[in-house]
């Protein structure tokens, strides 16, 4: 939980006197005490840190490799797609879609085969090419947003939690505002009026979904910072003469930030999915972008006649919101003290 | 966390996933070839039996002898722009005008031919310039007020009227009605209806004389239109914002309240109709905004007849309806209409055609359709059913023809068409087909009905690709030629002109009888077939269903649903 290690109560530091080696109350001192509980100085022995601890936990876990597994798959897949559609026979360009092969035969909605890995389409697209490449825009909206928010929620959560008073009256009543709103019905409401039906894109379904996402986290952010501000080693290092900005930034967010990394994290995964949500509703993007959401909506009324259509685009989306789902949750197991 | 809970989260990830799949959405879009604007009002006079490909079932076009009256029909119908019949322009609001008005004549059930209405008879002189009606005495107005010509003359004055800014007074002049071209081309006094069309006279009460400019043998037919409806002077100006959202008429059925956009336009029947009077009490117009939200309303039975089942239900469909589905040719043609401001250049039009793939989007898109080789439905007397030898998929020619052309400025379209409509996977593989073979980017939009008719419409021009439906007001080849491509024509939306098409289409109108006009008609196709000002894509077939609640459901090809005749209950 913090640097100078309080898990079970005590406190380690070295056991070097440094009161003859600087002045108590300058930032010398202050830096040297830092060091030395940072293990950086000569002798010591390195403390143990919530992080370092928490890796060691993390990487005994299968769970966390899974995790692991399947997001780098899929962030791997959105920056280079061309990689995994390569070895397909069928053409590697989503957007080739005809209705005729070359022989003439129709070609539309045909089932899995040698030919066409996960079938066609109802255009004729090969299927295999538009899931792969359906991944980028998954991913992007998930880490876009996820950073979107995160940034918009640390800032605002942190000025909020650490000054108080005043400024944290009005930051709040800000976040009970937009946590008041209906995410999906105002995210409907906002998705059509900034951008006309032929005119919405991924910068605009961005900015939606992270506009409405940093209230959570700044809440979750918000409440370690406060917790944090109180605890004695922030008290130390203000006797010590360290500014709000060195507290802030060296103290409080490094201890603080935990909960909200793990809330983020989660987060990504309904985040791609509610891009998926908004898709299928038809209020997210619109076709001719490439996005697992659109394809659902597709075959939603095909479930019976042709299954393929919904299938392949919907365990692509599952496997991704897994993913980061169960990422999630082991960060969040290996960084929670109450669980030793 | 353990490693049951993780399993049961995985559980229930996936059981999430397929609850969010397996929702069905009304967000699909089904063919509607009759989402389109009914707006020429055209009479015909001769029954097309023989036309060429017609497959027209034959519907029991009376009600059944034994049928007893009763019930409550619902009938899905988009929201319409205008049920005022002064102003319907489109297939929805043409639905309900049909019911809540009669004109002079009406169209015949049996297709192809009008009866009379409120004139029991009509005469012509020599040269039909001078056209009688004899009005019958007996029909009323919901307010319970006797039909007189006067109503006639009043309505179709409010029709020419420049001040109404009605987009379907062009019948009128198409009609050579006198007087009537001079009025709506001028500037308007500020009031509606004060004019008054000298071409029509209300002789007495019950005599009403029509003088056109020209010979026209079409005049009984196009006189069926809702625009040429008679209205009640006193209830229009007493309330003019009441009278569009609930109009007082004559006709077998009643509105019971105002209109509730969006949501449905509520009738009863007329118990003081002159005729013979509609089965059902009770005819719900439900107003939905896809066509999927109607077809899983009937599927549940919350909704009586749907017509215009989405294309990726067809074949479930009939499974599941049997003999409740229902297919019908009607005399609508869909197309994607070339702008001539933006595609001033035959050979680009002539090679956006050869580049789609229209066989293969009627085949596998719209399920088990024929492509359209020329600009006349079937159904109609004097089509020329392979008018349009460049209708073929050529894209090699295509290419070379376009870029020999110079291309499209930008090497970037966008199709737009109405959403909702069944019309989103035909307009994608349209775009796919330019891109892929023409080397261009090509987009798409839709846009909700009543705003895609402002846009078309408007005042800017339009300047794109755009998909549009004609449904025929009339049973005459002439119906789908000289208004959308007559350059004096008010739904000419390309903005099409060609001299010797006009020149063909004028010498059709004034022909003696509708047989004469024939071969200019004919002429006018060939013309057509070899300038492209739109590039067909299919003919009308209405598919529709109903719930077992209902039978004798039957839809003309004509396309509008007999409601009057429905047998409730059963």
């Amino acid at each position: 939980m913090s640097d100078v290690d309080f898990r079970d109560g005590h406190a380690e530091s070295g056991d070097r006197d440094y009161s003859t080696e600087h002045d108590i109350g300058t930032e010398e001192a202050y830096a040297t005490v830092e060091a030395a509980v940072e293990g950086e100085v000569e002798g010591l022995e390195r403390a143990a840190s919530l992080w370092g601890d928490a890796w060691i936990q993390l990487r005994r876990r299968v769970v966390f490799w899974i995790a692991v597994g399947l997001i780098t798959l899929f962030t791997v897949m959105a920056i280079v797609p061309q990689v995994f559609v390569s070895p397909s026979p069928a053409t590697h360009d989503p957007t080739d879609c005809r209705l005729r092969d070359d022989a003439g035969e129709f070609q539309d909605r045909l089932r899995p085969s040698r030919e066409h890995w996960f079938g066609t389409d109802v255009q004729g697209c090969d299927y295999y090419a538009r899931v792969i490449y359906g991944a980028r825009v998954s991913i992007i909206i998930g880490l876009g947003v996820t950073i979107l928010a995160g940034i918009l929620g640390v800032l605002l959560g942190g000025i909020s939690g650490f000054y108080g008073g005043a400024v944290d009256q009005t930051i709040s009543r800000f976040v009970d505002i937009l946590f008041a709103m209906p995410f999906l019905v105002i995210a409907i409401l906002f998705l059509n009026a900034i951008a006309t039906p032929g005119s919405r894109n991924l910068g605009h379904v961005l900015l939606v979904l992270g506009v409405f996402g940093w209230p959570t986290l700044s809440r979750i952010f918000r409440a370690s910072v406060i917790q944090a501000r109180g605890q004695d080693y922030v008290e130390a290092a203000r006797a010590l003469g360290a500014s709000n900005g060195r507290i802030l930034v060296r103290h409080v967010v490094p201890n603080a930030i935990a909960p909200t990394i793990v809330y983020a994290t989660i987060a990504i995964g309904g985040v791609i999915a509610a891009e998926a949500t908004l898709s299928f509703l038809g209020v997210g993007l619109q076709l001719p972008a490439i996005s697992w959401g659109l394809m659902i909506n597709t075959a939603q009324t095909r479930i019976l006649t042709d299954p393929h259509l919904l299938f392949f685009p919907g365990v692509a989306l599952s496997l991704t919101v897994l993913g980061f789902l169960l990422l999630g949750d082991v960060v969040r197991d290996a960084l929670d003290p109450r669980l030793r | 966390m353990s490693s049951t809970k993780f399993r049961w989260r995985l559980l229930a990830v996936l059981a999430v996933f397929t609850l969010v799949a397996a929702a069905c959405g009304d967000d699909d879009d089904a063919a509607t070839t009759t989402a389109a604007p009914a707006t020429t009002a055209a009479t015909t006079t001769a029954a097309p039996a023989t036309t060429a490909g017609a497959t027209t079932t034959a519907p029991p076009v009376t009600q059944p002898p034994e049928a007893v009256g009763g019930g409550d029909l619902s009938v899905y119908i988009a929201e319409p722009p205008f049920i005022d019949p002064q102003l319907v322009q489109d297939s929805e609001g043409f639905e309900v005008a049909r019911t809540l008005f009669d004109g002079l004549t009406l169209y015949s059930p049996a297709g192809g031919a009008v009866i009379p209405g409120v004139a029991s008879d009509w005469s012509a002189n020599d040269d039909k310039t001078v056209w009688t009606f004899n009005l019958r005495d007996d029909v009323t107005f919901t307010n319970g007020r006797q039909v007189v010509a006067e109503d006639f003359v009043y309505g179709w004055s409010r029709a020419a009227d420049p001040d109404l800014a009605s987009r379907v007074s062009y019948h009128g002049e198409i009609a050579g009605i006198v007087g009537w071209a001079e009025i709506n081309g001028g500037d308007g006094t500020g009031t509606v209806g004060d004019e008054l069309v000298p071409g029509i006279v209300a002789v007495d009460d019950t005599t009403l004389e029509v003088t056109l400019e020209a010979s026209n043998a079409l005049l009984p037919k196009i006189l069926a239109h809702p625009v040429f409806s008679p209205v009640p002077k006193e209830v229009v100006e007493a309330d003019p914002d009441a009278w569009r959202e609930m109009p007082v008429g004559n006709g077998p059925y009643q509105m019971t309240r105002e209109w509730e956009h969006d949501v449905g336009i509520f009738t009863e029947r007329n118990e003081d109709y002159y005729g013979e009077l509609g089965l059902p009490d009770t005819v719900e117009w439900r107003i939905l905004s896809t066509q999927d939200a109607a077809f899983q309303q009937v599927q549940d039975g919350t909704l009586d007849v749907m017509f215009g089942v989405p294309d990726e239900q067809v074949d479930g469909a009939r499974v599941e309806f049997g003999d409740r589905f229902l297919e019908q040719s009607t005399g609508s043609f869909t197309y994607v209409g070339l702008p001539a401001i933006a595609f001033d250049n035959v050979d680009i039009r002539r090679a956006l055609v050869m580049a789609t793939d229209r066989e293969a989007i009627a085949e596998r898109i719209l399920v088990g359709r024929t492509a359209a080789n020329g600009f006349v439905p079937p159904v109609a007397n004097g089509a020329v059913l392979d008018a349009c030898p460049w209708c073929r998929y050529a894209p090699e020619e295509a290419k070379t023809m376009f870029d020999a052309a110079g291309g499209v400025p930008g090497d970037a379209l966008t199709i737009r068409f109405n959403s909702g409509a069944g019309h989103e996977e035909w307009v994608e593989a349209v775009a796919n087909d330019w891109t892929r073979n023409l080397g261009i980017t090509v987009s798409f939009e839709g846009l909700e009905w009543a705003a895609y008719l402002d846009f078309l419409f408007g005042d800017d021009p339009v300047t794109d690709p755009f998909r549009l439906g004609w449904g025929w007001d009339y049973p005459s080849a002439y119906n789908f030629l000289g208004p959308l491509y007559h350059s004096d024509s008010g739904d000419n939306l390309t903005g099409f002109s060609d001299a010797d098409l006009d020149a063909a289409l004028d010498a059709a109108i004034i022909a003696e009888t509708e047989e004469e006009g024939i071969p200019f008609l004919e002429e006018a196709q060939r013309i057509a077939g070899d300038q492209i000002p739109v590039i067909p894509i299919v003919f009308g077939l209405a598919r529709g269903v109903h719930t077992e609640r209902v039978s004798n459901v039957v839809y003309t090809d004509f396309g509008f649903t007999l409601v009057e005749n429905v047998v409730v209950g059963g």
